[in-house]
């Protein structure tokens, strides 16, 4: 499908501001947080919230109706998410002031409690958001638990590559930040090979003799009843990404997002610099980037049946002319 | 009650007739418009109702099938509860699945949530759009009874389309769903098409095979 | 930007109630009728007339999207002028006042009445007043008159009518409420539209049986029961297996052939003389036919019992009945040898003909309807064989075309399936006789300074005597009726500018096209022919066809060619009729006809063709438009739909209904000066229903006869005999061998081709295209289908039709793909012997292998029909008309044509495939400058008859 800007962008700042918000609980529980840490990372975590609660409200077009947002709380995931991620913003702003404020002592049990709440409402939020792709049958590579784990790993990852460049410039070499990210780099691996794994059965499954009862496969799309597939309106569906450029984004992603991350965090501490630990930081960072895009650009909706051709059978839709004027 | 229709798959010749009788009697209906993009360059436009050309088997054994698509109203439609602000519903007297535009904000979330592809999203006005199964026109007791049908079951020219109450065993539309063995689209996904099709019945060779091989073998090897 | 076609504010409240008028569509050939729903000033619907005879009710895609043909930016509201000093072709064209056009026109008409008609040349496309353009021409003088009908479809036309007096198409039809068997042979998707998909939706509703024959499968192909891939151009091999096998099973009626046919008119065996092959007549001008008993007794004596077989003597000549002409053709016809030519399995010849003839003979229909036939016999019941066909363009448009329609309509005598319940039906005014007694006149001083023809300008000929010859030399510029086309019923349009050009037989000075794309896709060799219309004398510097009229509602690509272009009106803007004198919208049960009336205002200046024609008839004094003080007869066509009559007080119009001054009479009576009110109050159309007696078997049923002279479809009530056997083509074969006493070529080219192709009983041979010598050179047939959303050219201009189709590859079967190593989406090369082509290619399992096959009409020139110069139709949509050849291979006297008919043979074009290392559309021609600045492009288009309902 076609990847949003906008959903990037919130999917994106949602995770890192809920996994930088954990690096404040994390460091608060182990002592850690001094003052500049903690306004460094919530100011950032604060910043990645208004960034992506900023694009999640570009991405509604009609700004009139979004009064009416929360009237489907009882089924919409999205209707959830608005609030969720409200309610995530909002206690990160407060604990922020609070933070400013400077009243509250930073590893105090009652500032450690208020991180952690904080940081279940951002993982609240994340939930949800992967709830709202996760729950639609429809969106056949997303449709499994699979998506909620991916999101909140990358988020949380992407959280803690921060905390530990953050951590790192101020107390020197962590073992228990170091060891944190390193967990987080191994989960996040695992999950994301799981997904694409996922992602390759979600292609497969589009069949004509389901979505048409055809009797004898392998068919071949000749029109979908416009010469070309509708770009504009059916977001969903195009364009469908070609199996080399799905390849050499899952192997950008797996480097940045895993592979020399753990290079660097093992030079980081081997080396006790932190610039290796900015280095992992960022790479993360540009891994999210690029997983994330993958997520969308990949997904497989059910009615791509109606628009591609089956897997290995070229798609029928011809190259735009203005591509300018398509993207 | 839930109305529907029921699509002919031995009589549809992929004539887009429904498509564009959807297009005619909706841009200007009271969901409309139905808009168009690029009107003298590289045109791409909003349908809400599109005819899928399909071919399938190898040569001879070619079949080529046409599937005229639009908005199945389901009767568990998943677009329905994923939208946050209750725009789309479920209409409970008659199962036709709307949108109502005052309150869409755009998100597009419906749009995944349709496994089949026919909610179509206006960029101009920020909502999406798809078949309202004419509603407007079932519902204006000011047109002669022929209009207060669906366009697009009025045009087709081979009257491959039935419009009609799924849940009232008596009608033409339940009767032909449970005689000629109707399905709906990608079942697996759970929304519980309203909308059906009618499976092709090849009629077989009015030659029995005997007979064929006797007179090859007598008088054409 | 944001552009709604209806401003947002100026509506009042009233604009929302609907007016509902009627009128009949033009989005294609079909005439259907339509319902017009205005909101205000605006087209808010359009729909079917559930009451018309032709669609029920029903309406295409077409159809519908009227709506944006009428709002197309492409529409010529001004008449325009070549910009004076500007070549011809660039489209420079200033817009004048209608005055200067007419007079400009008038002048040059004028002068060529006054020194030779002949140098006018008026051709028309797709147009559906033949009938009044036939008169106008006529009256004119000129013999170079012609419709459509030569690149079209003129051997289905004449092959029907040198037949059996009638046609598929809108001649005659498949009756697919009661047939048990229906045969489609090369039919695309839409021919007819909405009429043969309700016929199509009727059997399958009744559960028969439906078999396509076409290299292709699609459209209506996609809904048979079985599809039979045909090599191209065999159909003729196929149709001749098919008889060999129901004659040698015995399963062919007997008794219809003999009654209803000539197949038991004895033909004199004198080889070498010129009495060969024609029949054995009576004084009076009857076939003889023998008896069982051996005894000879004229055909209508015989009542039937003509036998069909057999030798006999008789005064010393060798007779023979026609039917054993035609065993004799079909014994080597075995359907093994049709196996090698056609590739079709041999079983499945054998199967197709066993089904058709034991569904014919064994499983009849029989009514209870009582008739009484031209013997006087009463019959109690009707007897119907349920075997039907119908045909197109894919038999038509082939080298050999006309003798595998011939070939077709002896199957259906075969199986006795003409005008029978459950097989092919005449429309009325149908049957005629065979041929129908129409000629034009042969003689070149008919036509002559200032004085119009003598007869129509097109027919019927029966004898080598009625060619349009002056010795070798042909009389028409497109070389119609000459001893090259001989039969060219609908004339040769495909022929005119290359003639016209060459001076060949003569220069003329004016081409008058209407509604014809002749620079683009209904044109061959499309380069060349660009090339053509801009030619210029060397010595003078003259343009070689001096004046290059175009009426034309739309900035086609042939716009750019006019010197003066004069708009026309759309279709909902003007009044018209169909025609019983035309080409008939009549159903199988009774004669109909209907009218287009004026729903909107003209847009700008455009006026009606018709009406221009007139205007121009009464500036010329047109004997026939004014009378003998020069006063004009009619204002209009309005008028001129009203009053005119065949001939002076003949009380046969062109409407049929609500004739008569009080608007009472049908068929035959006096004009009615409210007959076009009349229509518009009844929905815009009129029905007769024969009585269910006069309904079937008309070519030999006595009251229908009788009535169809009454009311003058005919002129006498004489049997008309089906012809198994063709005379007249004997005729031409004799004058190829020399043996004609009569007008006969001298040229052994042209001898040659008479006694080749100018068999009597159908015959099959190659598609002239197919030489040996370039078997592995080309070894691919290329053809195209018409897609069902678009018709020729008019679709690409209406913003909804566009996205239906907008691009086309070139479709080939995997197989061949894989043995010519060529990949799906690949660029590749197309090229015949005359040119190549690029075009992307597109796998399909639904094509014959030894085929490859595109849409038709669907590429536009640069700068023509107001659209981008990057959109789709310029930049991925491809044309194959380049590379289709002009000329006959190996010579350049003959055009690409049926050497019967003048047929234009599109689809024997042969291609090679191959890998392209151009990436993109090759050709394209040189942008032209549009007849009018088109309106901008954006990026939100949204139609809407009114805002009242709006956000
Ligand atoms: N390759 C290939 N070429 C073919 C064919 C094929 O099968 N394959 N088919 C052939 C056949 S059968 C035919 S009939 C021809 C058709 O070829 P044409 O007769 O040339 O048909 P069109 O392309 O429809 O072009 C007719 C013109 O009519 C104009 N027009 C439309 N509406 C109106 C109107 O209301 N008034 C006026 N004055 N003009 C109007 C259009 O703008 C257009 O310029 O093409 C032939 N060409
Ligand atoms: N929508 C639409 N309808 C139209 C028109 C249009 O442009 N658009 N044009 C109108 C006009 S002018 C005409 S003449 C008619 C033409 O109506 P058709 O004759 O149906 O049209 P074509 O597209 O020429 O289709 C020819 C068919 O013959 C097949 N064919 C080609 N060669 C052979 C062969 O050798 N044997 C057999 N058995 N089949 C073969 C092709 O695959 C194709 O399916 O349509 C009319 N109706
Ligand atoms: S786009 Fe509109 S209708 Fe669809 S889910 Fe969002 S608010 Fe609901
Ligand atoms: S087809 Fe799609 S839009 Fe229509 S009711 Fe079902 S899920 Fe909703
Ligand atoms: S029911 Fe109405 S809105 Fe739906 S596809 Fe048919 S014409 Fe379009
Ligand atoms: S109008 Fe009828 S025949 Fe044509 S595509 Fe639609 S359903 Fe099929
Ligand atoms: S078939 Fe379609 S385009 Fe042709 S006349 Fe009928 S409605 Fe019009
Ligand atoms: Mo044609």
């Amino acid at each position: 499908m076609k990847p949003a800007p906008q959903l990037l962008v919130l999917t994106l700042g949602q995770g890192l501001a809920g996994g930088m918000t954990a690096s404040v609980g994390f460091l608060a529980s182990i002592g850690g947080l001094n003052h500049r840490l903690a306004l460094l990372l919530l100011g950032a975590a604060l910043f990645c919230a208004i960034l992506g609660g900023g694009a999640s409200f570009f991405h509604m077009h009609h700004f009139s109706a979004a009064r009416y947002i929360l009237r489907r709380l009882k089924t919409s995931w999205l209707s959830r998410e608005a609030l969720t991620t409200g309610l995530f913003g909002g206690t990160l702003f407060l604990l922020t002031v609070a933070t400013v404020w400077g009243r509250l002592a930073l590893n105090s049990p009652l500032y450690i409690a208020l991180a952690w709440l904080v940081t279940f409402f951002g993982l609240v939020a994340i939930f949800v958001t992967a709830m709202l792709y996760a729950s639609i049958p429809a969106m056949l590579s997303w449709h499994s638990p699979v998506t909620v784990l991916n999101l909140l790993a990358v988020g949380l990852l992407g959280g803690s590559g921060w905390g530990g460049f953050f951590g790192m410039v101020e107390h020197g070499p962590s073992g228990q930040l170091a060891a944190a990210v390193a967990i987080f780099l191994v989960v996040t691996g695992a999950v994301k090979a799981f997904q694409w794994h996922v992602f390759s059965l979600a292609r497969h499954r589009i069949r004509a003799t389901t979505g048409f009862g055809l009797p004898f496969a392998p068919y071949r799309l000749q029109d979908s009843g416009t010469t070309r597939a509708p770009y504009r309106t059916q977001t969903q569906v195009h364009p469908v990404i070609s199996d080399g450029l799905r390849l050499r984004m899952a192997v950008v992603t797996a480097i940045f997002l895993t592979v020399l991350p753990i290079v660097l965090v093992i030079l980081s501490q081997i080396a006790a610099e932190w610039g290796w630990m900015l280095g992992a930081a960022i790479s993360i960072t540009l891994g999210s980037i690029f997983e994330r895009w993958l997520f969308f650009a990949d997904a497989t909706h059910s009615s791509r049946v109606f628009f591609a051709d089956e897997p290995r059978e070229a798609s029928r839709v011809a190259e735009p002319v203005m591509r300018g004027r398509l993207s | 009650m839930q109305l529907t229709i029921v699509t002919d798959l031995n009589k549809c010749v992929g004539c887009k007739s429904c498509q564009v009788s959807c297009k005619e009697h909706n841009t200007s209906g009271a969901y409309g418009p139905v808009p168009d993009a690029h009107p003298r360059a590289d045109v791409d436009g909003m349908w809400w109702n599109r005819i899928v050309t399909m071919e399938s088997g190898a040569y001879p054994n070619t079949s080529v099938m046409y599937l005229p698509k639009a908005c199945m109203h389901c009767y568990d439609a998943p677009c329905v509860p994923v939208c946050p602000t209750g725009a789309s519903y479920k209409r409970e007297d008659n199962g036709v699945v709307l949108i109502d535009y005052d309150s869409c904000i755009g998100c597009q979330l419906c749009m995944w949530a349709c496994p089949y592809g026919v909610r179509e999203f206006d960029e101009e006005e920020g909502v999406v759009k798809k078949c309202t199964l004419c509603i407007d026109r079932l519902e204006d007791e000011s047109l002669p009874e022929v209009e207060r049908q669906p366009a697009c079951v009025q045009s087709c020219p081979t009257h491959a389309r039935t419009f009609g109450d799924l849940d009232d065993p008596t009608s033409e539309v339940a009767r032909l769903v449970s005689t000629r063995q109707g399905f709906g689209l990608l079942p697996e996904l759970g929304a519980r098409p309203s909308v059906h099709y009618l499976p092709r019945r090849p009629e077989p060779p009015r030659v029995d095979k005997e007979t064929l091989e006797k007179v090859m073998a007598e008088r054409y090897e | 930007m944001a552009q709604y076609l209806v401003s947002l504010h100026a509506q009042d409240s009233t604009s929302s109630t609907l007016r509902h008028m009627h009128t009949t569509c033009y989005m294609c050939a079909c005439r259907c009728g339509i319902d017009v729903a205005m909101e205000g000033d605006k087209v808010r619907f359009i729909s079917g007339i559930p009451e018309n005879p032709v669609n029920k009710g029903v309406w295409c895609a077409k159809g519908g999207a009227g709506i944006m043909t009428e709002y197309s930016p492409a529409r010529l509201t001004t008449p325009l002028m070549r910009e004076p000093g500007a070549p011809r072709g660039e489209g420079r064209l200033v817009p004048v006042d209608w005055e200067t056009a007419l007079t400009t026109v008038a002048g040059w008409l004028k002068d060529i009445r006054r020194t030779d008609p002949r140098r006018l040349a008026y051709f028309t496309g797709r147009d559906q007043m033949q009938a009044f353009n036939g008169f106008w021409a006529r009256q004119f003088g000129t013999p170079n008159w012609a419709a459509h009908g030569g690149f079209c479809s003129v051997n289905m036309a004449a092959g029907g009518m040198y037949s059996v007096g009638g046609s598929f198409w809108e001649f005659g039809w498949p009756d697919l409420d009661q047939a048990r068997l229906f045969l489609m042979f090369g039919v695309a998707e839409d021919h007819p539209s909405n009429p043969l998909k309700l016929a199509i939706s009727a059997l399958k509703e009744q559960g028969g049986r439906f078999v396509v024959v076409n290299p292709v499968r699609s459209g209506y192909g996609a809904l048979a029961d079985e599809w039979v891939p045909i090599r191209p151009g065999t159909d003729g091999a196929f149709l001749l297996s098919l008889m060999h096998v129901l004659y040698r099973e015995n399963l062919y009626d007997r008794a219809y052939l003999s009654a209803w046919t000539n197949a038991p008119g004895l033909v004199i065996r004198a080889p070498g003389t010129d009495k060969d092959g024609l029949f054995y007549r009576t004084e009076d001008g009857d076939m003889w036919v023998a008896l069982d008993s051996g005894e000879l007794v004229p055909y209508a004596q015989a009542q039937g019992q003509g036998v069909l077989e057999g030798r006999f003597e008789h005064e010393g000549l060798e007779l023979e009945p026609a039917f054993q002409t035609l065993v004799r053709e079909i014994s080597a016809a075995t359907p093994a040898w049709a196996e090698q030519v056609t590739g079709i399995p041999k079983k499945t010849i054998v199967r197709l003909a066993l089904e058709m003839g034991m569904t014919a003979l064994q499983h009849p229909i029989v009514l209870p309807i009582a008739w009484t036939d031209i013997y006087g016999v009463q019959h109690t019941e009707t007897v119907g064989r349920p075997v039907a066909f119908h045909a197109m363009r894919g038999l038509a448009a082939h080298t050999n075309g006309f003798q595998t329609i011939r070939a077709l309509f002896d199957l259906m005598m075969m199986l006795g399936t003409v005008d029978t319940p459950g097989g092919f039906l005449y429309k009325s005014p149908y049957p005629k006789p065979v041929p129908p007694r129409v000629k034009p006149a042969a003689n070149p001083d008919a036509y002559r300074p200032n004085q119009p023809a003598p007869a129509p300008l097109l027919g019927y000929p029966t004898s080598p005597d009625d060619m349009l010859v002056d010795g070798d030399r042909p009389i028409r510029i497109d070389e119609a009726y000459s001893w090259k086309y001989p039969l060219a019923a609908h004339g040769a349009i495909q022929n005119v500018i290359g003639n016209a050009v060459d001076a060949n037989p003569y220069a003329i000075d004016t081409l008058m096209i209407y509604m014809a794309n002749v620079a683009w896709n209904s044109t061959w060799n499309t380069l060349s022919t660009r090339e053509m219309l801009t030619a210029r004398d060397e010595t003078t510097g003259e343009y070689r066809i001096p004046h290059v009229i175009v009426f034309d509602a739309f900035d086609s690509e042939t716009v750019a060619y006019g010197d003066l272009v004069f708009p026309d009106t759309t279709y909902l803007e003007r009044w018209d009729a169909t025609s019983l004198q035309d080409r008939p919208i009549s159903e199988p049960t009774g004669p109909a006809d209907s009218i287009r009336q004026p729903i909107l205002p003209a847009q700008g200046n455009a006026r009606p063709t018709a009406d221009v024609l007139i205007e121009l008839a009464n500036r010329l004094e047109l004997p026939g438009f004014v009378d003998e003080e020069g006063t004009p007869r009619y204002r209009n066509y309005a008028d001129f739909i009203q009053f005119w009559e065949t001939t002076p007080g003949s009380g046969v119009g062109l409407l049929s209904g609500f004739r008569g001054s009080d608007g009472k009479d049908e068929l035959v009576g006096e004009p009615n000066p409210h007959q076009l009110e009349a229509y518009a109050s009844h929905k815009a159309f009129w029905q007769y229903e024969l009585p269910d007696e006069h309904r079937y078997y008309r070519m030999a049923n006595q009251g229908y006869l009788e009535w169809a002279q009454r009311v003058k479809f005919i002129d006498t009530a004489e049997p008309l005999t089906l012809n198994l056997y063709s005379e007249p083509l004997q005729t031409f074969r004799l004058a190829g061998m020399g043996q004609w006493p009569g007008k006969s070529p001298q040229d052994d080219q042209l001898k040659r081709r008479l006694a080749t192709y100018f068999a009597p009983v159908p015959i099959w041979y190659a598609p002239l295209e197919d030489r040996p010598e370039e078997a592995e050179s080309f070894p691919l047939r290329i053809i195209t289908q018409r897609p069902m959303t678009h018709y020729h050219s008019w679709g690409s201009h209406n913003t909804w039709l566009r996205q239906l189709l907008n691009e086309n590859p070139l479709f080939m079967n995997p197989i061949k793909a894989r043995e010519l190593g060529l990949s799906e989406g690949q660029w590749v090369w197309i090229e015949s012997r005359i040119g190549k082509m690029t075009g992307k290619l597109r796998f399909s399992d639904a094509v014959e292998p030894g085929t490859v096959w595109t849409w038709n009409a669907i590429a536009k020139g640069p700068g023509s029909w107001a659209l981008d110069p990057q959109s789709p139709e310029v930049r991925r949509a491809i044309l194959i008309n380049h590379i289709i050849p002009d000329r006959q291979a190996g010579t350049k006297d003959f055009f690409n044509n049926d050497p019967i008919t003048g047929q234009a043979g599109w689809y024997d074009a042969r291609v090679r495939v191959y890998p392209s290392e151009r990436h993109e559309v090759w050709p394209i021609v040189d942008a032209r400058q549009p007849a009018a600045a088109p309106p901008p492009d954006t990026d939100y288009f949204a139609y809407r008859s009114s805002q009242s309902q709006g956000r």
